[in-house]
């Protein structure tokens, strides 16, 4: 499809704003002008600020009029295996590794512990019966000091009988989650699996993201279940993220370095990285 | 931060619908009654009731009150790849998969058109701005109800060059145009990369799947880039789909697939 009109002026504006043009906080022209300057419709216009709204370049206040936002850079998160480690992204330790790839900044406050009775999704997928005691270790992410992703794991307290006392510690598990049961005791993560799905921001969630109340910004949820050697499932992670600023990247098969390592489209690296 | 009575109210029956503790054709408590409980104004609990209306979950039945709705059972495409049919016919791939979950698939036939390539198009083809283009675009159903829009972009090189005459074809490639590239001219795709993204639906999108006129349910929007055994992409397929009837898996890692060659 030829590019709509509404995505033509999107992206005009958005030059203005990449350019500097239209610097943070400044307002966009009204709808009005809009229309005259690119004789379209008020649907047109209006659609082309809806889309600017879900990159999270701007914001509308009611009465007020449209403005730019300190603009985030999307940050995009890999869910396929590593090949090297054949773990996915955007968990634990990985994560903070990830995001100072990208050359960006990474933090991540103690997460809080809670022991929670399996119900619902969480059972399933954890192939506990209702009411089976877990592990629930909840953490909020940030990049670049602006809020980008929420992320709870839960594991069946056997774990813990076991002998992975850690995961009852409210503090980072270094050097990871992983690691540290593999080495207490012997579990292996094998395969795993996600589930990636779609939905509305809770107000909380809205709360966290700094979300737009007109809800026009979606989160993103992604379920990845981990099996162990025996194909048994031993933890299930959570991950809601803000659509507005986050990308996700999935590799099949033969894939040139420089794509894999190229963070987004339009931003080759020159030459080919090798590690 | 705000966090608005109404979405308290809301955000609490919608959790109730999730877990199933409100069924579908449940009627939920009146006006009264919710006003009752959350000590709210019947003008706060006319707005919970919106949203969830909005957002597809609860229904208004005239003169009987509001009762959830039944879910839509989400289609799952499998994000990874899979060993045995990797790189070989994708054409009936999508409505096999359809198939497999128990389910009626169907797509119009595609509208070709040409371009010149600009923006993600020329970047996800490594193509010079303004090359030429040609885009294959499919509306597709399952179950009578719209899923997804998908458009696939490939060089013009590939039709006047190479002589990929079926491309301009507005006709079905049956066997894929995977597997037709494989056929015609030894191109085979090696590897791939999907960017997945979430945004507002556009006006035509909003119409086509039905979607509330807020755009509050969000689209997914997927790239897949195909590339060839040499490395270079060949293929760029966009679909979009609303997020309220499309989920994604993605098994890793895939032990069979090597690698990149170095």
């Amino acid at each position: 499809m030829p590019d709509p009109l509404y995505r033509r002026i999107a992206d005009d504006l958005e030059q203005q704003i990449a350019s500097g043009v239209l610097l943070p906080g400044a307002k966009l022209p009204t709808e009005q002008e809009l229309r005259a300057q690119f004789r379209a419709s008020r649907n047109t216009v209006r659609d082309a600020v809806r889309f600017l709204t879900t990159r999270g370049l701007v914001q509308t206040w009611p009465g007020q009029g449209t403005f730019v936002i300190v603009k985030t850079e999307p940050y995009v998160t890999t869910l396929s295996a590593d090949p090297k480690t054949g773990l996915g992204g955007g968990e634990g330790e990985a994560f903070k590794a990830e995001v100072l790839a990208q050359g960006r900044d990474p933090f991540t406050p103690n997460p809080r512990v809670e022991i929670k009775q399996a119900a619902g999704v969480i059972a399933e997928e954890l192939r506990l019966d209702a009411g089976a005691n877990i592990v629930s270790r909840h953490q909020e992410r940030y990049i670049d000091q602006a809020p980008s992703s929420l992320q709870t794991s839960y594991y069946p307290m056997s774990l813990v009988h076991d002998g992975a006392q850690m995961l009852m510690v409210a503090s980072d598990i270094m050097p990871g989650t992983v690691k540290y049961l593999g080495d207490v005791l012997g579990l292996r993560q094998t395969r795993y699996r996600d589930r990636i799905t779609v939905r509305p921001p809770s107000a909380e969630e809205s709360a966290f993201f700094r979300l737009p109340d007109s809800g026009l910004v979606s989160v993103l949820e992604t379920f990845r279940t981990a099996f162990d050697g025996n194909d048994k499932p031993f933890r299930l992670t959570v991950s809601v993220y803000a659509a507005d600023r986050n990308h996700f990247a999935v590799f099949g098969g033969a894939v040139p370095t420089r794509v894999r390592h190229g963070q987004s489209p339009g931003e080759r690296p020159t030459q080919d990285r090798d590690d | 931060m705000t966090n608005p009575k109404y979405r308290q109210i809301a955000d609490s029956l919608r959790e109730e619908i999730d877990a199933g503790v409100l069924k579908a054709g449940t009627q939920l408590s009146t006006e009264i009654e919710l006003s009752g409980q959350w000590r709210a104004s019947r003008s706060t609990v006319r707005e919970a009731i919106k949203l969830l209306t909005e957002l597809g979950l609860v229904e208004a039945r005239p003169g009987q009150g509001t009762f959830v709705r039944a879910k839509i059972v989400p289609f799952v495409t499998d994000l990874s790849a899979d060993p045995a049919k990797f790189g070989e016919r994708d054409g009936d791939l999508y409505s096999q998969s359809v198939k497999a979950q128990h389910r009626v698939p169907d797509s119009t036939t595609p509208r070709v058109e040409t371009h010149l390539a600009v923006g993600e198009v020329a970047t996800e083809l490594e193509l010079p701005a303004r090359s030429l283009v040609l885009s294959r675009h499919q509306q597709r159903f399952i179950d009578g109800q719209p899923y997804s829009l998908q458009t696939s972009f490939f060089s013009m090189d590939l039709v006047t060059v190479r002589g990929a005459d079926r491309l301009i074809v507005a006709e079905d490639i049956r066997e894929g145009s995977t597997q037709y590239l494989r056929d015609a001219l030894g191109v085979k795709e090696a590897g791939y990369r999907y960017l997945i993204t979430v945004r507002t639906p556009d006006r035509i999108e909003t119409t086509f799947f039905r979607l509330p006129e807020d755009g509050r349910v969000g689209v997914f929007e997927n790239l897949r880039t195909s590339y060839d055994q040499d490395g270079n992409p060949f293929r760029l397929t966009v679909t979009v789909c609303p997020g309220d009837r499309n989920e994604f898996v993605m098994n890793g890692p895939d032990p069979d697939i090597p690698d990149e060659p170095h």
